[in-house]
């Protein structure tokens, strides 16, 4: 048995493409060599793999032919093809073939260690001469070693500016040549160093999650720590911090410091650096801060008649008002009302454009500092949440008000225009505005009242509430196609119909619903505009006509299914005493006019028919 | 080592790794990629190195001299190799060192940026080079340019020549760059910025902009028919800076501006077209 090292080494990778090799390589090798690594390696400028006991031989391998019947036609092509002679193939289960020997692992490692490096799916690839390899970044170098031989290549690199070629005398010092060339290639232990640096300093902390990232941009770990000027706290904090984390993979520690990862450089001509890298992004992000907080959240906002909301929807200053509007109709009060008319206002300022990120948030510190109620400013913070879907909902009553009126806004407008998303295209954010509506209402308690959506919105976003209610699909229909008056009203609607599915009440209006509808339904084109009482003739037309009257399926579920299950009786004997295919035209439509109020009534608490029996 | 002196070193190296230095193109452009010398030249068989100073015109990215970070009008230093040679990531190490950049002493890192200029049809995978954190250049392997998957992949690294300037310099504005003995790079610039910011952002007629956006539009197809690649080019660059003229006057919506950005891109793709077939012809012009 031997140890066996494979290290594709690259031009710098993306820390995604990392993550996506460390993933695949155990299985491209175990496909090409049949066993898993002991060992993965993974940083931006090496792949790599170490088998610690592979067999030095191949295993001896049969290979499949065509079927012994069409031997006359197909042997003499496999066997050239294979290098073999047409008599040395032997038939086994059904099939030609031949059993190729096992050889030296060395003699077929360039071949695997080849497979190996084509076999990577990157999720973006390139290419960059003529060989047709597609990488995440160029190859440079294959080093194979098996024990002692070099199999491929002739030598690892060390740390890109600090060392160069290294040796690896046996695949087994692989991790320690490295290290003593400056190289870390195991990831975790990267990891490791970083966060133990990191915990040396203290107080740091990773809002972005940029770590993941950090642990593949560097070979070597140097965990250093900056300041910036004070002056830079005026500043909005999420401002810093994004200026820290995006566009520098920085670590905050609070105030003015922040620690960083190098990956080699004189410590202190490093650190000087970065702190001039960040004083200058901080500079340019106070520069336009000024500016804005020159002109105030009052000008900001005056400005937005200029600037166009997208293309047929108007500017930001048409959607201010619609917000107003929509707000008011959600029964918000004066502070969400307020927050509506300067919700939008730092669309206009300038660093917004420069922290995009941080729309709603730049306004509300702007708000801030303007001297509004905090209630306001919470509110236009608010405004974009929940901005994933699992993520958190508004805090305030007024910041929920908001943060519907917004999404209702936006979804209605984009509708009109013909922007549905459309498979994975969604340019406009529908449905993550239609999930984060469906949760306002189901987790947030508001009330989203169902006609301030159009129809096609409407029916957008209540699909959603199909995957956010937790009963059957059919349930969620059922209560969809029901008179609920508001959203959060259609999911307590499926989740009761779904708790109460077993109980009589619920038993009866099924069955009363049900067969109202399979005979009246087909024919809803012939029945009668409105119920005429002195065409019922029989007793039991009367009867349910009656006990229809008397049922009331507003208000709380349980008793409406209570109230509405004493039709199925009437029902029942209706169908049994009384012909409604009667030969006079004007008693049958109203006859089937009846069982259609019967349907519609109990259809107020739901689409029954969607609910399998 | 003052500007110019950096440049000279640049201009220096480059033409030591056999590239033809060219001088900046005689139009607007919004980046050294969009010089024919590079968009054009990167395009079919032939192998191709150059090097040279191009101005950048953004007009959005003005803040009339204000800021000491922010300019409508900056130079970026560019460099083409045709096809990327396996050592061409320490040619452009050495690039660096040429200019006095310790690569012992400093942080370099490469870190993963992907390069795609819509108006253009192009992309292509690199890195945005850090040093001590400042990113110094822009570094490309083409992939598509005009919508056309490279022969050759060139290896386009565009410098930000104030960036390396401050960060050689140890200064924290730009204006104070020494361009040379005596003279700041504000000496030579900061009134234009102030004026261009004022036309760029206040006066740039908004429908004459529009309509020679247009006129420029129909001259390009009417010289790709006559089969002139190189004035048709000229066309799509004057094109791409009225869009970019547009922009900075607020005058376009986002959908507005996808349009336009989409018209550019289809004549930048005629125009790439043509030059391949003339260049599969052998008589490639320029």
């Amino acid at each position: 048995m031997a140890t066996l090292l494979v290290e594709i080494g690259c031009e710098e990778l993306p820390a995604r493409a990392c993550r996506e090799a460390e993933a695949q390589l155990p299985m491209l090798v175990e496909r090409e060599l049949g066993a898993r690594p002991d060992r993965v390696f993974v940083g931006p400028r090496r792949i790599a793999a170490v088998l610690l006991d592979v067999a030095e031989r191949t295993p001896d391998e049969w290979v499949k032919g065509p079927p012994e019947q069409l031997a006359e036609k197909a042997a003499a092509g496999f066997a050239k093809r294979h290098g073999v002679e047409v008599e040395a193939l032997v038939a086994r289960e059904g099939f030609l073939g031949f059993e190729r020997p096992g050889r030296p692992l060395a003699e077929a490692l360039p071949e695997k260690a080849d497979a190996i490096v084509r076999g990577f799916a990157f999720s973006k690839s390139m290419r960059w001469d003529d060989s047709g390899l597609r990488f995440s970044r160029p190859v440079r170098w294959t080093l194979v070693k098996l024990d002692g031989e070099t199999v491929v290549g002739a030598s690892s690199f060390g740390h890109r500016f600090a060392e160069g070629a290294v040796e690896i005398p046996v695949a087994g010092e692989y991790e320690e040549r490295l290290r003593s060339a400056r190289v870390e290639p195991d990831a975790e232990e990267r990891r490791r160093q970083i966060v133990s640096g990191l915990d040396a300093i203290g107080g740091w902390s990773d809002p972005a999650g940029v770590l993941e990232e950090v642990v593949y941009l560097v070979e070597s770990v140097t965990v250093l720590e900056g300041r910036f000027d004070e002056r830079f706290l005026q500043l909005p904090e999420r401002v810093v911090v994004t200026a820290m984390q995006s566009h520098q993979r920085y670590f905050p520690l609070g105030g003015n410091r922040f620690a960083f990862v190098a990956n080699g450089g004189d410590p202190d001509t490093v650190r000087a650096g970065n702190e001039g890298v960040l004083a200058g992004r901080l500079d340019d992000a106070s520069f336009t801060f000024e500016r804005d907080v020159a002109s105030g959240i009052e000008r900001l906002a005056e400005r937005l008649g200029g600037i166009t909301f997208f293309a047929g929807a108007g500017s930001f200053a048409d959607k201010s008002e619609r917000l107003r509007d929509l707000v008011a109709k959600l029964g918000g009060g004066e502070a969400s009302l307020e927050a509506a008319r300067l919700a939008k206002a730092d669309q206009a300022s300038e660093l917004v454009r420069e922290f995009p990120d941080l729309e709603g948030h730049i306004g509300a510190e702007y708000a801030r500092l303007a001297g509004y109620p905090e209630a306001v400013c919470a509110a236009v913070d608010e405004q974009y949440l929940p901005d994933s879907a699992g993520g958190p909902l508004p805090q305030t009553e007024a910041g929920k008000v908001l943060a519907a009126a917004d999404k209702l806004d936006t979804l209605s407008v984009s509708f009109s225009l013909g922007h549905r998303p459309t498979g994975s295209r969604d340019p406009y954010g529908s449905r993550r505005a239609a999930i984060g509506l469906c949760r306002l209402a189901l987790e947030g308690g508001l009330v989203i009242p169902r006609e301030l959506m159009p129809e096609d919105v409407r029916e957008f976003v209540e699909e959603r509430l199909e995957g956010l209610v937790d009963v059957p699909v059919e349930y969620v229909r059922a209560a969809r196609a029901s008179a609920a008056p508001d959203l959060a009203s259609v999911g307590r609607l499926a989740q009761t119909l779904y708790a109460e599915r077993e109980t009589a009440s619920f038993g009866g209006v099924y069955t009363a619903y049900e067969r109202a509808d399979r005979l009246a339904g087909r024919a809803a084109d012939e029945a009668a505009e409105q119920l005429d009482h002195s065409l019922l003739r029989e007793d039991a037309e009367r009867a349910l006509a009656e006990g229809l009257a008397a049922v009331s399926v507003d208000g709380d579920v349980r008793k409406a299914l209570e109230s509405g299950a004493k039709l199925a009786p009437l029902v029942e004997r209706f169908f049994d005493e009384v012909l409604v295919m009667d030969e006079d035209p004007a008693v049958r439509a109203n006859r089937l006019r009846l069982l259609l109020d019967v349907r519609d009534t109990l259809g107020r608490l739901g689409d029954f028919s969607q609910i399998p029996r | 080592m003052n500007f110019q002196e950096m440049i000279r070193s640049l201009e220096g190296y480059w033409a030591e790794q056999g590239c033809v230095l060219m001088q900046p193109y005689h139009t607007e452009l919004a980046a050294g990629t969009m010089n024919p010398a590079t968009f054009l030249r990167c395009l079919g068989p032939s192998p191709w190195k150059t090097a040279y100073v191009e101005p950048v015109i953004r007009p959005l990215d003005g803040r009339y001299g204000e800021n000491p970070y922010r300019f409508q009008h900056y130079f970026q230093y560019q460099v083409i190799l045709k096809p990327a040679p396996e050592d061409v990531l320490d040619r452009y190490f050495a690039s660096l060192e040429a200019i006095g950049i310790d690569l012992q002493r400093h942080d370099i890192r490469l870190v993963e940026d992907d390069w795609e200029q819509a108006t253009l049809g192009a992309w292509g995978l690199g890195w945005e080079v850090w040093c001590d954190g400042m990113e110094i250049t822009q570094w490309t392997y083409f992939q598509q340019l005009g919508g056309f998957d490279v022969e050759l992949v060139p290896a386009e690294m565009t410098y930000g020549l104030e960036r390396l300037g401050m960060f050689l310099q140890g200064k924290s504005s730009a204006f104070e760059l020494e361009w040379a003995p005596g003279v700041t790079w504000g000496d030579v610039y900061r009134e234009s910025e102030r004026e261009w910011s004022a036309y760029n952002f206040e006066l740039a007629p908004v429908e004459t902009l529009s309509r020679r956006f247009g006129e420029a539009e129909e001259e390009c197809r009417q010289l790709v028919e006559r089969r002139l690649p190189l004035p048709a080019y000229d066309q799509v660059l004057k094109c791409s800076h009225m869009l970019n003229l547009l922009d900075a006057r607020g005058a376009l919506s986002v959908t507005e501006r996808a349009a336009y950005v989409g018209r550019v891109r289809t004549l930048a793709r005629e125009v790439a077209r043509l030059y391949l077939e003339q260049e599969g012809d052998g008589d490639a012009a320029g």
